[in-house]
């Protein structure tokens, strides 16, 4: 069916939904619990992370992006998160990811499941101000095994993605 | 703002050493509101390039110090820069960072504006008839700033009417953006993918000070090490493409021909030490193209970094080896925005142009590896200044060690020297005092 906004809501039932909510609220919590690793274990190998900087952008070719890591980069990224000398994350960040008004969206191809999702996460990192930061999440999940999921794309899309920002650590 | 200032020219003599420069000139608000005028409305400031304005009516927004601008592309062609403020009640015209238009419209009470900020037609004509205005008096427009520069696409703008010429002004350190140019195949350079835009709590001339040493890599950016010594990559192909910071020691060792100070306070530090010789991947296509644009031998010349960065006092950086420009907006004393856009070079493979933009993703946005250890150290130096008692701020590296450079022009030091900011900081004084009007 197709929604007010143009949004086409696949059918499917109410366990499926339930399933994906559960895999995502472990993924955010991965992130608040500083588990770097095991986070981006849960993408596959050609999977990524992207932020655009751009409202509506396109892909991360032609467009800066605040955020746009594949494996590598997220190996490089935590291998910096816990090196002793990450001056600009002492003392480090705690952050709180919450998500809200999950659905499954029409999927790019027949083996993805595809969810869209709204966003909110607290950041401080102590002596400076909280950071609210929020948006939204498209989520590209394909089925690894009998009952789980692999992340092929996490796109956060934020709100203020073209605005000024501060300098940021970690994944939205 | 404030116009009128109680601070001296010697006031401002005694916060500058040659070799330190006084904690205020960081601190004091009334010096900020004074730089705004006295630097920032003196100086050539950059405002975009050509690329981002190609045909009539095209325009983009930006700012000169607190002034916003537009730089626009009139049906004649060319380019004017004019203040974004409407001749009548003085609000802001444009909105839009960027778009097309015919006119600008001004919004509080619709007077129109051509795109090169003549006064097109007014609202209610029959009250401002001949007898109480003269529509051809530019002051009834969009102003224009009074001198516009383009070297190689780059637009300059300044809103002083006397000074050094843009020629001048750029000197010798214009072969830094001859550099990052003639890395295109068709000696053509296009900003096109946005920017990056990053802000941190301090003094503008804090992100110029950084610009005007390489000695604070080893230790500011050892997070962003491998084990190895190197950074992450920085530049297309398979190999050539990391910086080495440290030894097998873990000693800092930076290769780098050093760095050299210009006159107007420009500074431009050389390219560092890489792991090895650039080469292989999309490389190999894009040094192709080039050697059948230039001959083997000058495609090797141009291809081959010389600098790692080149900084156009005060405004902006020619970012080299990240191939982008730095754009610096002071806001407040102690609030900064800093822009960062990818150079696409005309005729190179997109490869290049993609991994371009994947290491400036990864080296200069608000969330990169790189800059943000810079940006760390800005705040933190931004909160000790406060301290009285203790205030001078030190620029001491290599002191005694600058000599003329045949080679490139300008003040050359070794790669401990702080030589760039001492450039910068005699600028700085020179434009505060006026001393500029006299070397014009």
């Amino acid at each position: 069916m197709t929604s007010q906004s143009g949004v086409t809501t696949v059918m499917k039932s109410n366990n499926s939904l339930d399933r994906v909510s559960s895999y995502i609220i472990r993924e955010i919590q991965l992130l608040d619990d500083r588990n770097f690793e095991d986070w981006m274990d849960l993408f596959t190998e050609e999977g990524f992370y992207w932020a655009p900087v751009q409202q509506g952008q396109k892909d991360p070719h032609s467009h800066v992006s605040l955020f746009f890591d594949q494996k590598q980069t997220m190996k490089t990224r935590i291998a910096r998160l816990r090196h002793p000398k990450i001056f600009m994350q002492n003392p480090p960040s705690r952050t709180v990811h919450l998500v809200s008004n999950l659905c499954l969206v029409e999927p790019p191809a027949d083996h993805v499941t595809a969810v869209r999702c709204n966003f909110i996460m607290l950041e401080y990192r102590p002596t400076r101000a909280q950071n609210v930061w929020g948006g939204r999440y498209d989520y590209h999940l394909v089925v690894d095994g009998e009952d789980d999921y692999k992340i092929a794309m996490k796109k956060a899309s934020l709100v203020t993605s073209d605005g000024q920002f501060p300098s940021l650590a970690l994944w939205f | 703002m404030q116009l009128d200032t109680r601070i001296s020219d010697d006031d401002l003599k005694s916060l500058v050493r040659e070799e330190k420069i006084h904690h205020r000139a960081y601190l004091d608000p009334e010096i900020f509101e004074l730089e705004m005028k006295r630097i920032w409305g003196r100086a050539w400031i950059y405002v975009g390039h050509e690329s981002q304005v190609p045909n009539p009516g095209d325009f983009i927004t930006t700012k000169i110090g607190r002034a916003p601008v537009v730089m626009s592309r009139h049906t004649d062609g060319k380019i004017y820069v004019l203040y974004n403020r409407c001749g009548h009640r003085g609000a802001q015209v444009v909105q839009d960072t960027h778009g097309n238009c015919q006119k600008f419209q001004c919004m509080y009470h619709g007077w129109r504006f051509d795109t090169n900020g003549d006064l097109r037609a007014v609202t209610f004509p029959e009250g401002f008839g001949a007898d109480v205005m003269d529509r051809a008096d530019p002051k009834y427009g969009m102003v224009r700033l009074p001198g516009v520069g383009v070297y190689r696409g780059f637009v300059f703008a300044r809103q002083s009417r006397t000074g050094v010429s843009f020629e001048d002004y750029l000197g010798e350190a214009a072969a830094a953006i001859d550099e990052v140019v003639n890395r295109s195949p068709m000696g053509e350079v296009e900003i096109s993918a946005g920017c990056h835009r990053y802000t941190y709590e301090g003094n503008w001339k804090l992100q110029a000070d950084n610009l005007g040493d390489q000695t604070h890599a080893p230790f500011s950016h050892a997070s962003s090490l491998g084990s190895d010594g190197y950074q992450f990559s920085r530049r297309s192909g398979s190999k050539g493409t990391r910086i080495r910071i440290l030894d097998e020691k873990g000693e800092a060792a930076m290769h780098s021909p050093g760095l050299w100070s210009y006159p107007w306070g420009h500074a431009s530090t050389g390219s560092h030490g890489m792991d090895g010789e650039q080469g292989g991947g999309a490389f190999e296509r894009y040094r192709k193209v080039m050697e059948d644009a230039y001959g083997p031998e000058k495609a090797k010349e141009y291809m081959t970094h010389k600098r790692h960065t080149a900084f156009f006092y005060p405004s902006v950086d020619f970012h080299v080896l990240a191939n982008a420009v730095r754009v610096i907006q002071p806001i407040s004393v102690d609030f900064t925005e800093v822009t960062i856009w990818p150079i696409r070079l005309k005729g190179a493979p997109d490869e290049i142009f993609h991994d371009g933009l994947r290491f400036v993703n990864l080296s200069h946005a608000a969330a990169s590896l790189g800059q943000t250890d810079d940006v760390e150290a800005f705040e933190r130096s931004q909160r000790a200044f406060e301290t009285t008692g203790a205030e001078w701020v030190n620029f001491i590296g290599g002191m005694g060690l600058d000599r003329p450079s045949a080679e490139r022009g300008g003040i050359h030091g070794p790669p401990c020297s702080e030589l760039g900011v001492r450039g910068m900081h005699a600028a700085w004084l020179s434009y505060m005092t006026g001393a500029w009007e006299d070397s014009k």
